[in-house]
């Protein structure tokens, strides 16, 4: 008994320690129950459903896009989209708002196409099936302030899902 | 095949980048390896990306990361054995009660709130593919960690390194780095086989199995290097390369055991023979090359992979002013008032809180283990980056603020004056023994 009183704050201490750390348990039950966007990190393979990409006169990217791959770089809701390989400073961010992404891709054109403002945006809008395996996802890519472009529609694969936790 | 032009052409950029920064640093009482950590961050996207975009992708293109990286990590590998061996764990048994809980504290409380914070930053900053269990534990050993090396330095640069305030600093922040390592290890395996049963504890018992060979096979077997030493004042080449041999297959050991390869360079380190002369041999031998030459690169693959601009938006900036925060108050807060229960004064007490606040090199070597194995986002690695750089930045102001007027060697002086016999005084001193070996990595 001498020996807590003459250590009581040292033990008081200790205690308080295991019981901040026991507080570990409620935050981790909690936080399983917390929703993660879904996972777009990595290489995505995708082909054209309907309709035409847009022409590679049109957009500088036209040729990346031919290859049928684009990266994704996630973070929570936002993600930066490379297309094919584009360096990352061309990347541009986008939204992911459920299972619903957005991202408006700034592209210089190559060649003036008739119709085509000098500042063209790729537009791509899509949905991802959470579920599926390898996880792929479906929408469609557009040119704006582009008539000539067009849009089509599409359907991804993930090819290459992050190599994370093995 | 890497282009060898291109890399060699990197290495000098970033030399000189680093070394000039480092000094401008130094300029304004800043410890060069800061200096160093802003290098690293000016020649990434973040400012010469954004500037010179064209010149930064043509300099640092995509695909010449990875030979620039594998450089760093040889680099990292050396540097991590230089950590071990800089620690005296022999010494830290003997610290005194207080000193252990005052490290305890600081590394409890900023765990459990680096917890806490991840329930706003997971859905955030996050993704399905990283379980919550994962995101928090990771977030809380990234909040608790304190960079040992960097507090080494700075304290020797403030000339506080054999006074009351820096011994304990250095003794709890030792105690830390250990304790913070093995919680590392743990999380690693835990991160990379969350899905897997009995595969972790498999993996845990196999790392302890390791160590315990490391330390009592390999470590009494080192000894033998002290008699060569004693006999000839000096290494051989050949013992030298058997030196660096063991440090590179305990790393390749602890990395096919499934954590890192840094654990094991770091527990080569830590059980090479205490023969000071030794150690300070090997410091001499390795650190100039490691130190000057190829820390600067992992200090430039961490600013390469830093970007500001995925950090946008409100809520994005929002959640880096709560990491800082919090990363801040865990520690700083806890340190401090754990030190004030031992019985300092409150001004002794904030020094300590703000030596442990110290993240530097060892934080950003955890925060890149983390992108690694994406438990962490892009967006969040660069907040935490952000929130290291600060709180490093922030320590010698912060020191010479709680100390004005009374800096250097006064402290010492005042600090007793201030702290009478409280509790304390069990713990002063003890880490003295290896606060002489652990201020030569500069990182």
């Amino acid at each position: 008994m001498e020996l807590f009183f003459r250590h009581r704050k040292f033990l008081g201490a200790y205690v308080s320690l295991v019981m901040m750390l026991l507080a570990l348990g409620p935050i981790l039950r909690r936080g399983r129950a917390l929703k993660a966007p879904p996972s777009l990190n990595g290489a995505w393979k995708f082909e054209v459903t309907n309709g035409q990409l847009p022409e590679p006169g049109c957009l500088a990217a036209g040729t990346e896009l031919r290859r049928g791959t684009m990266n994704f770089s996630q973070s929570g809701n936002s993600f930066s989209l490379l297309l094919g390989g584009v360096a990352p400073g061309a990347a541009s961010m986008g939204v992911i708002e459920g299972h619903q992404l957005r991202v408006s891709l700034p592209l210089p054109p190559k060649d003036h196409a008739p119709g085509c403002n000098e500042v063209q945006r790729l537009e791509l809008e899509a949905w991802i099936d959470s579920d599926s395996e390898p996880r792929s996802m479906t929408g469609t890519l557009s040119a704006r302030e582009c008539s000539a472009c067009g849009s089509s529609q599409f359907h991804a694969v993930r090819t290459v899902a992050p190599a994370a936790q093995e | 095949m890497p282009d060898l032009s291109l890399l060699v052409l990197q290495v000098a950029v970033v030399l000189l980048a680093c070394r000039v920064t480092g000094a401008l640093f130094q300029f304004i009482y800043q410890p060069r390896v800061v200096g160093e950590m802003c290098a690293g961050i000016l020649l990434g996207p973040t400012v010469l990306g954004w500037i010179a975009p064209a010149a930064s992708a043509r300099l640092f293109p995509a695909s010449s990361i990875g030979y620039l990286n594998a450089l760093s990590q040889l680099g990292l590998l050396v540097f991590m054995f230089l950590v071990g061996l800089g620690m005296n764990v022999s010494e830290l048994k003997k610290s005194g009660k207080w000193t252990l809980l005052i490290s305890h504290a600081s590394i409890v409380v900023p765990f459990v709130l680096g917890s806490a914070l991840a329930l706003f930053l997971y859905p955030r900053l996050s993704d399905d593919s990283v379980s919550f269990v994962s995101f928090s534990m990771f977030m809380g050993a990234a909040m608790s960690i304190t960079a040992f090396p960097v507090l080494a330095r700075i304290l020797r640069e403030l000339n506080m390194l054999d006074t009351r305030l820096g011994t304990i600093a250095i003794a709890c922040a030792a105690i830390d780095d250990v304790t913070g390592w093995c919680l590392l290890a743990y999380i690693i395996v835990l991160i990379r086989f969350d899905h897997s049963g009995i595969r972790p504890l498999l993996i845990l018992l196999g790392v302890a199995g390791f160590a315990w060979i490391m330390v009592y096979g390999v470590g009494s077997q080192l000894r033998r290097l002290e008699k060569i030493y004693a006999r000839a004042g000096r290494l051989s080449e050949g013992t030298l390369a058997l030196v660096l041999l063991l440090v590179l297959l305990s790393a390749l050991c602890t990395e096919k055991l499934g954590i890192h390869l840094l654990f094991g360079a770091f527990l080569m380190g830590a059980i090479m023979p205490r023969n000071k002369e030794l150690r300070l041999y090997l410091f001499d031998r390795l650190e100039p090359i490691t130190v000057t030459l190829l820390l600067p690169l992992f200090f430039a693959v961490t600013g390469l992979r830093t970007s500001i601009a995925v950090i946008h938006g409100r809520e994005m900036w929002l959640c880096c002013a709560l990491v800082l925060i919090v990363a801040t108050v865990g520690k700083l807060g806890s340190s401090m008032l754990a030190s004030r229960l031992s019985g300092m004064e409150w001004r002794e007490a904030a020094g300590v809180g703000a030596l442990m606040n110290t993240r530097g090199l060892m934080e950003l070597v955890i925060l890149n283990i983390g992108l690694e194995i994406k438990v962490i986002s892009p967006a969040l690695y660069s907040m935490m980056v952000l929130m290291a750089v600060t709180a490093t930045l922030m320590t010698t102001p912060a020191l010479k603020m709680i100390y004005r007027g009374a800096m250097a060697g006064s402290v010492t002086d005042d600090a007793a004056a201030d702290s009478g016999s409280g509790p304390f005084t069990q713990g002063a001193g003890t880490a003295t023994g290896f606060a002489h070996g652990v201020q030569r990595p500069t990182g």
